[in-house]
């Protein structure tokens, strides 16, 4: 995580000067709340004031117990949402100041998604599924092809590139899921428990590749595993949706 | 990046030099293959299409394969209802002298094509024996013969049904409303040159159904028009056959000479008849000649009769109509239903595409051809159970109802299929698209 204040930041366009790389995503005192119950009376506070920079190269693990905010956290940095107050900056832009349609290409454009449950589309065969973001970008398919199936070599599924999910293990699934995420070679990628569904292992493997991702891009794992704290290099706890715990 | 648990490999990504982004430094570390923004449109289109294709017909597709199969066979069903009653509606206009003639044109009396087959009042052609002889003198033309249709009674020992008498002049190996000319002898004999006294031959092909109906056998006599026609001469009936087309149906039909059905009707006085059929050599086009025969007729081939027909007969119109309003509502409600349950089911997936970065018109493409793709394989599967309806339905007909055709199968009738396919979908779509546009991603990705 950078040091550096998040409001000196613009709102529209990153700094492009210096030899710091611009930060991958930026938050500046976010809170997000819903409206629950039958008349939307009651005020729930998933995310309090929460401030943060992360810059290329870094492995930044999040940390809290369960209802603490850590999927909130990551939503917001993915621009799945948009939070209720402060500003979520995604390569420099407010996600909050700009259109769905807007939202989900800067998704395309500079985000790496990874789920707890892979989320891999059943019916695609892994290389497909990999290519799936490129297809928005109107990639031909020759082409789409061939970069999915050198990220599946590389994270060790070369033989894999023609077997649906249903035909692969836990972590296959999830290294394919990592693929998919980088296929659009971004900026951040943030990964919700990773190794939530995998035995140790296998998460084991799952970690050693998002540490590698992490080495010229930004990661952010929201997790309950020990191992995941471990493995990052940057640290961030989270208690009824506040900070409590940084170690930048 | 290596194999995972591997050090990293010599492509493993170093630290961004200065001056250049992260970015940069990957792309160009990855030999340059990193994606741009600047994709071909066609080529997303064409991808989302080849995306949704796979997933309609996969059969791992959405964990709703059950859904996409009921949605094809209620699709197949409609579409196969409304083709097989097209079919039927077919086999009405084409009656027995389109159906059941070697001919390949039809003059007929200016004004209706509905006379070419059962025109027993109204209009006429006249002179039509010496007519039919100048037409065989035409080059490419083997044959003419003129056709008279008379619905009379016909009696026998103990009934007097209403039969439809064709009168033909008989050349061996012609076919008239489905029955054989050659069981009667040749030419038309009682004609002799006009005067109408030649030999009276009393000679009559009955089809099955007018045998049944008259209860009576080869040889047995049976007396056209009532006294008129027993005056004139009786008749006996020489052979009694199954019509050979569809078309003619359960309907009694019987053919005889022209001249001897001409003086029973009262015909005689101008030698009239309804029609000429003609038989041309293959590839001659004698259509222009055979047009200026009478003033004021008309030239019909096989398939423009059927069409003319089709368009001025309002029964099989209707039905037709009918048939399709019906099955594209019903297709299209099977559609709406039954892909909207999947559509349902299947927004998380969708919601997956979104968090990934597929646009919000990708997804609606995606479900519009998803929605397009199944509709089509019903209408195809359809087109199938039509094939299969038909032929069940002929041979029931022919087979155990003793009748003829009750539906006949076209070629156009097949393309008509796909089109009600398409027509269910434009229908179906549209509803399918707003259920699919209400995908929220991050609602869908927390509740999956």
């Amino acid at each position: 995580m950078s040091d550096r204040s998040p409001s000196t930041r613009s709102s529209t366009a990153p700094s492009t000067s210096g030899s710091e790389p611009d930060p991958a995503v930026v938050c500046e005192s976010v809170s997000r709340e819903y409206r629950r119950g039958r008349d939307g009376g009651t005020r729930v506070v998933a995310l309090d004031g929460v401030s943060l920079s992360v810059d290329p190269g870094t492995f930044l693990a999040v940390t809290g117990p369960s209802g603490s905010g850590k999927s909130t956290l990551l939503h917001l940095l993915a621009a799945l949402d948009t939070p209720s107050s402060g500003r979520v900056l995604l390569a420099g832009t407010d996600t909050a100041a700009v259109s769905e349609r807007r939202r989900t290409r800067l998704r395309l454009d500079h985000v790496g998604v990874v789920f707890q449950r892979f989320h891999l589309l059943p019916s695609l065969s892994a290389r497909s599924n990999v290519a799936l973001p490129l297809v928005e970008r109107g990639v031909p398919k020759r082409e789409r092809h061939a970069r999915a199936e050198d990220l599946l070599s590389r994270v060790g599924l070369g033989d894999r590139v023609d077997h649906r999910p249903g035909e692969l293990s836990g972590g296959e699934q999830q290294r394919v899921a990592v693929a998919r995420a980088l296929v659009n070679d971004p900026d951040l990628l943030v990964a919700d428990e990773p190794t939530g569904e995998l035995d140790s292992e296998t998460g084991r493997v799952v970690l050693d590749l998002l540490g590698e991702v992490a080495e010229d891009r930004a990661v952010v794992v929201a997790s309950h595993d020990p191992a995941v704290g471990e493995r990052a290099d940057r640290h961030l706890s989270l208690l009824d949706g506040r900070r409590v715990d940084d170690d930048e | 990046m290596s194999e995972p648990g591997a050090e990293p490999g010599p492509d493993h990504p170093g630290s961004a030099p200065d001056g250049e982004s992260a970015r940069d430094d990957r792309a160009r570390r990855d030999g340059g293959s990193a994606p741009t923004a600047g994709g071909s449109r066609r080529a997303r289109w064409l991808g989302v299409a080849g995306l949704a294709v796979r997933r309609s017909l996969s059969p791992a597709g959405r964990g709703g394969s059950r859904q996409t199969a009921l949605t094809v066979l209620g699709v197949a069903v409609a579409v196969a209802t409304t083709l097989v009653v097209a079919s039927v509606a077919l086999a009405l206009v084409s009656g027995p002298a389109v159906a059941g003639t070697d001919a390949a044109y039809w003059i007929v009396p200016g004004g209706s094509a509905s006379s070419a087959v059962t025109a027993v009042e109204g209009q006429r052609l006249g002179r039509v024996h010496a007519t039919s002889e100048r037409i065989e003198g035409f080059d490419g033309v083997e044959r003419a013969t003129p056709v008279l249709f008379a619905l009379t009674r016909v009696e026998a020992d103990e009934s007097a049904p209403y039969v439809l008498v064709v009168g033909v002049v008989a050349h061996p190996g012609g076919t008239v409303a489905g029955l054989p000319t050659d069981a009667l002898a040749p030419g038309d004999p009682f004609y002799a040159n006009g005067s109408y006294a030649g030999t009276w031959t009393g000679e009559a092909v009955l089809s099955t159904s007018a045998a049944r109906v008259l209860d009576v056998s080869e040889g047995d006599p049976v007396a056209l028009g009532g006294a008129r026609g027993a005056a004139a001469g009786g008749v006996r009936v020489t052979r009694v056959a199954e019509p050979a087309a569809s078309g003619v149906g359960q309907f009694p039909v019987a053919l005889v000479h022209l001249a001897e059905l001409q003086s029973v009707t009262g015909a005689a006085g101008t030698d009239s008849a309804d029609q000429i059929l003609v038989r041309a050599s293959p590839g001659a086009d004698v259509r222009e000649r055979l047009a200026g025969i009478y003033p004021n007729s008309e030239v019909l081939t096989q398939g423009g009769l059927l069409r003319q027909r089709a368009v001025d007969s309002r029964l099989p119109v209707a039905v037709s109509v009918a048939g399709l309003i019906v099955g594209v509502v019903v297709g299209a409600l099977v559609v709406a239903t039954a892909l909207g349950f999947e559509l349902l089911a299947d927004a998380p997936q969708r919601a997956v595409m979104a968090a990934v970065g597929l646009s919000g018109r990708s997804r609606l493409w995606l479900v519009a051809v998803q929605g397009l793709t199944v509709t089509l394989a019903g209408g195809l599967v359809g087109i199938g159970l039509w094939l299969g309806a038909v032929g069940l339905a002929n041979l029931v007909s022919t087979r155990l109802l003793d009748g003829g055709l009750v539906a006949r199968l076209h070629p156009a009738i097949g393309a008509y299929g796909v089109g009600v396919a398409l027509l269910v979908a434009l229908l179906a779509v549209p509803y399918l698209l707003v259920l699919g546009g209400r995908t929220n991603a991050l609602d869908r990705l927390e509740g999956s």
